[in-house]
């Protein structure tokens, strides 16, 4: 099983990339778009970090976000659970899903839906990337980020 | 020596006429098979109707329940589902539920799945995870992995409980072949008494510890679950269900065994023409329908003959590719290992398929709210890389009642149409029985010998 302890990255983050403007012509961009786009995604960690089979929770603008490598691929999901509360980075990391320590309650990482009782509602799921060795998370919840 | 008992000893010694016995086309093999493939254990059980009230009451279903499955061992979940400390899934059967929990790395336990307060399930049903503690959901009672009893929630209000006394209730646990059984029975004989000594020398020969499951189907059947066990226990009706497979399918004369009272199986010879088909197709044709459950690992390969046999040149093709496919020395591994299908039960409710072509577990499960439901699974297992990272196990895609198994990301296509045409008869036969004037089913002597096997030891059970 992969590494299970959590870090906060608040210290070490460095500043937010900027996202390049919109193309010519491709519209006239709001100063509210602009700041959602500029602000959403955030470095939090090398991507050397998170080998494969591994999870590791972050805090980001005042949020807990769980980070998990597996099946081939990175997701970002709160690292909060949705039952009682609990931190999912203790728990167990399927294939597919992260399960609670407490009670075990398991939520789907790609979408966040809950998956079994005693958990019944799902926990945010976060846009997550890999630029240049870095790891960056959309702080805003899938479904109400811009960009 | 009177007629009828010398017309008894007569009886099941029939074969397929004009056809080599299974033995024989093993025995031209180029590389030979292990002694584990080289013998046979065939005995006459009786020709008597099965009494069909097993498969169409519910009443019937009830007392299995509590005669039958609290009292046999059952394949829980791999090892591998449960590799840390603390790790743990959830295996029901019916109304039972045990959290089959890793709680040292030698030292596996299962827990009947219950607070022992007011009874919630510490555990959801059908579920994985990692513990520090089992806690309720409900109250906050909890239990250490090892079982022994934690804390109760104001436990000044509970002077009457002897935490002590209340350490989680167990089932037996062993482990066999990378295999977590587990059985209710705190009296139940050991695993290898079970199997007994022959079948359990077949197990280890086996070394399916060294396999992961790769993929994991799981699908509701519209029958009972000893209809969906019986489809899968004799080659008998391939020229029928599955007629694309026959080509290349010794069905007629494969060959059945049966191992003391749990433990049966039948090895069914591929490469080769079924005898229903003599004079009908040529070596060719063998060799281009072959079909496997896992093709995926031979890629889009030419098939040619060279001059040699089609089970010849499929082994060898196997051997290479499969090793190339998987990154495992398979030097050793004799031809028939390779190409053939070796279907074996555990009873109750666990096939096991260790071939390398058709490597596979099937589980069957009643379906607690209708004994006309059943659930199958279908595990496919490859060997662990040579290189030793093991691959996390495949989650369970369930399928709805109404999909194909081809629908099953990862399936061989081919494979799937068989499963198909396999469970596609289960409801005709369900419904049927239940309309039948006819009060029992009917078995061949040889062929359907591990029905009447697996019949003999329900009734056993179920006295």
């Amino acid at each position: 099983m992969g590494a299970r302890e959590s870090a906060s990255v608040l210290e070490d983050a460095p500043i937010p990339t900027f996202p390049r403007f919109a193309e010519e012509g491709a519209g006239i961009e709001t100063v509210k778009d602009r700041f959602s786009r500029v602000s959403n995604f955030v470095r939090v960690l090398q991507a050397a970090e998170l080998p494969a089979g591994s999870k590791k929770a972050v805090e980001v603008a005042g949020k807990w976000i769980l980070l998990c490598n597996t099946d081939n691929r990175l997701f970002a999901v709160s690292n909060i659970c949705s039952h009682a509360e609990e931190k999912l980075d203790c728990g167990r990391m399927g294939r597919t899903w992260i399960a609670c320590p407490l009670h075990g309650a398991r939520f789907e990482l790609a979408t966040g839906r809950a998956m079994n009782p005693p958990a019944t509602k799902p926990i945010a799921t976060y846009e997550v990337r890999t630029v240049d060795g870095w790891i960056e998370v959309g702080i805003l919840p899938v479904g109400q980020a811009s960009a | 020596m009177s007629a009828e008992i010398k017309d008894r000893a007569h009886k099941g010694e029939a074969r397929c006429p004009g056809a080599p016995t299974t033995q024989e086309i093993i025995a031209s093999d180029k590389v030979g098979a292990p002694r584990w493939v080289r013998s046979e254990s065939y005995a006459f059980m009786g020709d008597e109707d099965i009494p069909k009230d097993r498969y169409i009451d519910a009443d019937y279903a009830k007392r299995e329940m509590e005669n039958l499955w609290p009292r046999t061992w059952q394949f829980a979940c791999r090892e591998e589902h449960i590799p840390e400390v603390g790790d743990y899934h959830v295996y029901d059967i019916g109304r039972h539920s045990f959290i089959v929990t890793r709680v040292a790395k030698n030292d596996i336990r299962a827990y009947y799945n219950a607070c022992l307060h007011r009874g919630t399930k510490l555990r959801a049903s059908g579920t994985e995870g990692n513990a520090r503690e089992f806690k309720c959901s409900f109250h906050g009672w909890s239990w250490n992995i090892d079982g022994s009893h934690k804390e109760a929630v104001c436990d000044w209000d509970f002077p009457h409980v002897d935490s002590k006394k209340f350490s989680l209730p167990q089932a037996k646990v062993e482990t066999l072949g990378g295999f977590v059984f587990i059985n209710m029975d705190p009296n139940a004989p050991t695993l290898a008494e079970y199997l007994g000594p022959e079948a359990l020398a077949h197990f280890k020969a086996w070394k399916l510890e060294d396999r992961y499951i790769y993929l994991h189907v799981a699908k509701r059947l519209p029958c009972n679950w000893k209809l969906a066990i019986e489809a899968f226990m004799e080659a008998y009706h391939v020229i029928v269900t599955h007629p694309q497979v026959a080509v290349s399918n010794g069905d007629a004369n494969s060959q059945y065994d049966t191992y003391g009272e749990h433990v049966n199986r039948f090895i069914s010879p591929l490469g080769v023409l079924s005898p229903h088909l003599y004079g009908k197709h040529t070596e060719e044709d063998i060799l281009k329908q072959f079909t496997i459950g896992d093709s995926s690992a031979l890629g889009n390969s030419e098939r040619s003959l060279n001059g040699g046999s089609a089970r010849q040149v499929m082994a060898d093709m196997f051997r290479g590719m499969f090793e190339k496919a998987t990154n495992t020395d398979l030097s050793s591994v004799s031809d028939s290992e390779l190409l053939d299908c070796y279907s074996y039960t555990v009873f109750p409710n666990t096939f096991v398929f260790p071939g390398i072509s058709l490597p596979m577990v099937y589980r069957f499960r009643p379906d607690p709210q209708d004994h006309r439901k059943s659930l199958y699974e279908v595990l496919f297992m490859r060997p662990v890389p040579v290189d030793g990272n093991r691959p996390m196990p495949a989650e369970p895609i369930r399928l709805a009642d109404h999909q194909s198994f081809c629908e099953a990301q990862g399936m061989d296509p081919g494979f799937g149409n068989i499963l198909d045409q396999d469970t596609d008869n289960l409801i005709l036969q369900q419904e049927g029985l239940e309309a039948s004037a006819k009060p029992g089913i009917t078995l061949g002597n040889y062929q359907e010998i591990r029905i009447r096997h697996f019949e003999k030891t329900v009734d056993r059970y179920m006295k």
